[in-house]
């Protein structure tokens, strides 16, 4: 699984323009993926978020101890976790908006 | 004479690099590098200025060999680690075997199985394949993947220090690992055959040249009868069918073409004859694998004599087994194309909106690209005119926006 996060405020700060190239961008690596055979799945995430917590629901992200906020995930399959990791910088916008990913395995049953 | 050397070293660079890996083990790749390199340094410089020796290969074989004699007896050498490949055979100091030639083409093998090492990412293997197999400079590697120079080499290094580390060897679990690394090496040939027979932008020279590299590697693999498998026959097969409509997919003029009006007469019969027969190869394993169920489709489209002769009922058949394979936006919008040849507009817009990747596909040109194309066979002009602009919009590449601008022009003037 990848967790992809962002600058949320670069993010907001985006034109119509910038965020239709970042989207397709975004595609192209799938496209890759596709072909290589990692690509499973994946979605982006709209910029609503709420943070659950015992006693509360906050209608606003942790903004102020990260910038970094998950605005997507995937899921990939690769050979192990290093793959997965070097498949992950692959990102073409790793470095740009997207700020880092954070790769996990899905345990196994 | 600039000429000459570049053919010698696309050709020759692999045969060196590996044959020195082969010797050195994995772990001196920079150094095999360096000393191929410096090898063509000396040749170029000593051509300049006494012409080319008559046999340009041996010369070049000698002198690499020399140099890495040279290196071998340094008292402080760059040679790391280095294992005797096998057990009879301790590191010979005149290095007497190198270059024989029954070897090259085996060291060749080992050296593309070593790059597909399983924790790199598919595209680092493709690229040390481009680098250390085809010979292909960083500049050239750079410009067939749409990357830049910089990336190309950090990617390089990067890998290389992987192998380094990891301590990889090219011999010992060679052919027992190679059963397993099968499916990474087809995947990489895959990758190199795709780029070179992608449509977008760059030299259309390098590309034609990938597809053939491509090509070259796979039949490394197919005359090896304890390597091989089924998938290498499909892979075999699937290049030769695209291959054999390379030249009917563009004009005279460097315009698309798509399927439905290329001229198949275009097509090159011996090509598609020896696909079949690898395919067939492919076949006989009765399995349903991502590379046989591609080249399954080819093949329909193949041997079909024109567009409306082809058996699309059965391409979509197989497109709903490759979907289970290898569930992707683009699988999704390709089997749309099938059902709606097979079943007709009203099912393919059912298809697309209930693909799973909707979500992607509502940013890619080609899937606008289709909704035109089906409300213009529903003869739902405006429809079609919004969806053709749409796809217009999303695409930078002169080429498709040319060809899109045409379909435009041929709706309005119906209307």
């Amino acid at each position: 699984m990848l967790f992809i996060r962002e600058d949320i405020n670069e993010m907001s700060k985006l034109t119509e323009e910038e965020n239709q190239n970042y989207i397709e961008q975004m595609l192209r690596w799938v496209e890759e993926l596709s072909k290589s055979g990692n690509f499973v799945s994946g979605e982006p995430l709209e910029p609503e978020i709420r943070l659950t917590r015992k006693n509360e629901i906050l209608h606003d992200g942790p903004f102020i101890e990260t910038k970094e906020a998950v605005s997507g995930y995937m899921i990939i399959s690769a050979e192990n976790i290093d793959q997965a990791a070097q498949l992950a910088q692959g990102c073409p916008l790793i470095g740009d908006v997207i700020k880092s990913i954070e790769v996990r395995p899905i345990m196994k049953n | 004479m600039r000429k000459e050397i570049d053919n010698l070293y696309r050709t020759v660079y692999s045969k060196m690099v590996s044959a020195l890996v082969s010797y050195f083990g994995l772990s001196n790749l920079s150094l095999a590098e360096d000393i191929v390199q410096d090898t063509f340094l000396t040749a170029f410089n000593k051509w300049t200025n006494e012409g080319m020796p008559d046999n340009p290969e041996s010369w070049l074989f000698r002198v690499c060999k020399n140099k890495a004699i040279n290196e071998l007896q340094k008292p402080v050498t760059r040679v790391r680690h280095v294992k005797p490949f096998n057990e009879e055979q301790a590191i010979d100091p005149k290095l007497e075997h190198l270059f024989m030639d029954y070897e090259i083409k085996d060291n060749q093998l080992r050296l593309l199985f070593a790059c597909c090492h399983p924790s790199l990412a598919p595209k680092a293997q493709l690229i040390l394949i481009l680098r250390n197999l085809c010979g292909l400079k960083v500049s050239e590697i750079a410009n067939a993947l749409a990357m830049t120079d910089e990336a190309v080499i950090k990617t390089i290094t990067r890998s290389k220090n992987m192998l380094r580390d990891g301590n990889v060897s090219l011999y010992v679990p060679y052919l027992t690992r190679s059963k397993e690394r099968l499916i990474v090496v087809h995947t990489s040939i895959y990758l190199m055959f795709s780029e070179g027979y992608s449509a977008s932008q760059g030299e259309e020279v390098i590309r034609h040249e990938l597809c053939l590299e491509a090509m070259r590697l796979i039949k490394t693999i197919l005359d090896i009868p304890t390597i091989r498998n089924h998938d290498t026959y499909a892979l075999m097969s699937l290049m030769c069918f695209h291959t054999a409509r390379f030249k009917s997919r563009l004009d005279p003029a460097g315009e698309i073409i798509e399927l439905e009006q290329q001229d198949r007469l275009q097509w090159d019969g011996q090509l598609i004859t020896l696909g079949i027969h690898y395919f067939k190869s492919a076949q006989a394993s009765k399995l349903s694998t991502r590379f046989i169920l591609e080249a399954a489709i080819a093949s329909v489209h193949s041997m079909s004599n024109s567009f409306d002769k082809t058996d699309w009922k059965l391409i979509l058949k197989l497109y709903d087994k490759l979907i289970l394979l290898q569930h992707s936006p683009f699988v999704e919008l390709n089997r749309a194309v099938a059902v709606l040849y097979a079943e007709g507009g009203v099912h393919a817009l059912s298809a697309l909106e209930n693909a799973m990747h909707l979500n992607w596909l509502k940013h890619y040109y080609l899937y606008y690209a289709l909704l035109g194309k089906i409300y213009s066979l529903l003869n739902k002009t405006d429809k079609a005119i919004l969806h053709y602009e749409k796809a217009l919009s999303l695409t930078k590449l002169r080429a498709e926006q040319f060809f899109l601008k045409n379909k435009l022009e041929a709706l309005v003037n119906t209307k």
